[in-house]
């Protein structure tokens, strides 16, 4: 079966929306004790981190031209990875 | 803690042996006196030199505003007004807090001993609270003098309980129109949220919102969180989303000003601006430790400003307050930590 590639990348961009605001409310639910919070905010910190690593994937891979929207991502961990594959290219 | 010396005002008998009862079998309070109008009150305040009054709004003759108004002129006494959750009664308790009423309790649906029970810790705390934090300061309402705002991205978060309506209705008007996303945690009877919302909307440059599930925070806005239902908690940065939980209450609290608080210092961490304003209990303190701890500015309302100092105060032994500031200077403050600083030329 095939399966049109614009609606292969708007399932996984789906796929990663949902697992940001699983992200999101697993850290909200860690917070609702108070003492983790103030012991680990920095981890916490990174699930949040995680969390805009997946907007950003999935912005891009809904975005029209792949190409420009990954050279235009906000984030400097895929801003680097590009410039390493256009490196290598 | 000194015992606080009671007068029950109320023109209904058994309104007063209700109120009398629940409040002598609390620790820390001395009913000295019940009063059935303004009349037998005036006399036994100067007989009994009561530590603090509760009121009843409606009173046959002279009403309780009425009577509130000649309190706070003739012999200043903290005031605790009992009112009925109508549209109207909340409308008084609105008038009662402008004239000086420390807090607006309501009065239960139905007099039955039940009822006076289930309310009877809450009315303690109120009335040993008011009797402490004496005689509140009734300042006229400033307003937003400021016509653009430069805003440098961080989000300003308070909480308040008793005290919380009046200190909203005072600093909240200073803000400017593009004032920074501001959440306003309050702990209040659903009935009064209505009319605050009101009251606000119509002094306010900023617009008010009261708090929805997965609502974008944008400059501009303040949203208040009364929902006793759902907790408030700030995700997602840049651009914060508030999300409205259905969990159990924390360390009693629902919405929790600590679980707020917390995840701000997860999501905004520095970008962020917490205060505890006046209000009863602990909550808040752990969360606005947090928030400190992870670099967010922190501020609590000082003992003279706040009808009831327990909940900044125990911010501030929990080493989670930054600055202790008057009511009037938290919000200068606020928006001054919230403001883009201009290049130098």
């Amino acid at each position: 079966m095939l399966i049109d590639h614009k609606a292969l990348l708007a399932m996984l961009a789906s796929e990663l929306d949902d697992a940001r605001a699983e992200l999101e409310m697993l850290g909200v639910a860690l917070c609702q004790d108070v003492a983790i919070t103030t012991a680990h905010v920095a981890k916490l910190q990174a699930l949040d981190h995680v969390g805009q690593r997946c907007a950003s994937v999935a912005d891009i891979l809904r975005a029209p031209d792949i190409q420009a929207a990954s050279a235009a991502a906000p984030l400097e961990s895929i801003a680097s990875r590009l410039e390493g594959l256009t490196r290598q290219a | 803690m000194t015992t606080a010396r009671v007068l029950i005002v109320d023109d209904s008998l058994t309104m007063r042996a209700l109120f009398s009862g629940v409040l002598e079998r609390a620790r820390g309070i001395e009913v000295v006196g019940m009063a059935a109008n303004a009349d037998e009150a005036r006399e036994m305040m100067i007989r009994l030199r009561p530590s603090v009054i509760t009121l009843d709004v409606e009173m046959p003759g002279m009403s309780g505003l009425e009577f509130l108004e000649e309190i706070m002129r003739e012999r200043p006494t903290p005031v605790v007004m009992l009112s009925t959750l109508t549209q109207k009664g909340a409308e008084t308790s609105f008038r009662a807090l402008e004239l000086g009423a420390i807090d607006c309790f309501p009065k239960p649906k139905s007099a039955t001993p039940d009822e006076f029970n289930a309310l009877a810790p809450k009315l303690a705390a109120l009335v040993i609270a008011a009797s402490n934090g004496g005689v509140k300061q009734v300042k006229p309402i400033r307003h937003a003098t400021e016509a653009s705002y430069d805003w440098n991205g961080k989000v300003v978060a308070m909480s308040a309980s008793v005290g919380g309506v009046d200190a909203a209705l005072n600093m909240l008007p200073t803000f400017p129109k593009n004032c920074p996303p501001t959440v306003l945690l309050l702990q209040i009877e659903p009935g009064f949220v209505d009319p605050l919302v009101k009251r606000l909307k119509a002094s306010c440059a900023a617009q008010v919102a009261l708090a929805e599930d997965d609502q974008p925070l944008v400059q501009g806005t303040i949203y208040l969180v009364t929902d006793p239902s759902s907790h408030a908690a700030m995700s997602r940065w840049p651009n914060p989303t508030l999300r409205l939980l259905k969990s159990d209450p924390i360390n009693g609290a629902r919405p929790s000003a600590s679980l707020l608080f917390a995840t701000m210092a997860k999501t905004a961490g520095a970008n962020a601006v917490g205060v505890v304003l006046t209000g009863m209990g602990t909550d808040g303190a752990a969360g606005l430790k947090a928030l400190r701890a992870a670099g967010g500015f922190t501020m609590a309302q000082d003992s003279a400003s706040s009808a009831v100092h327990e909940a900044p105060a125990a911010a501030c032994a929990a080493g989670g307050v930054e600055r202790e500031l008057p009511l009037s200077e938290i919000g200068v403050v606020a928006l001054e930590t919230c403001r883009r600083i201009a290049d130098a030329a």
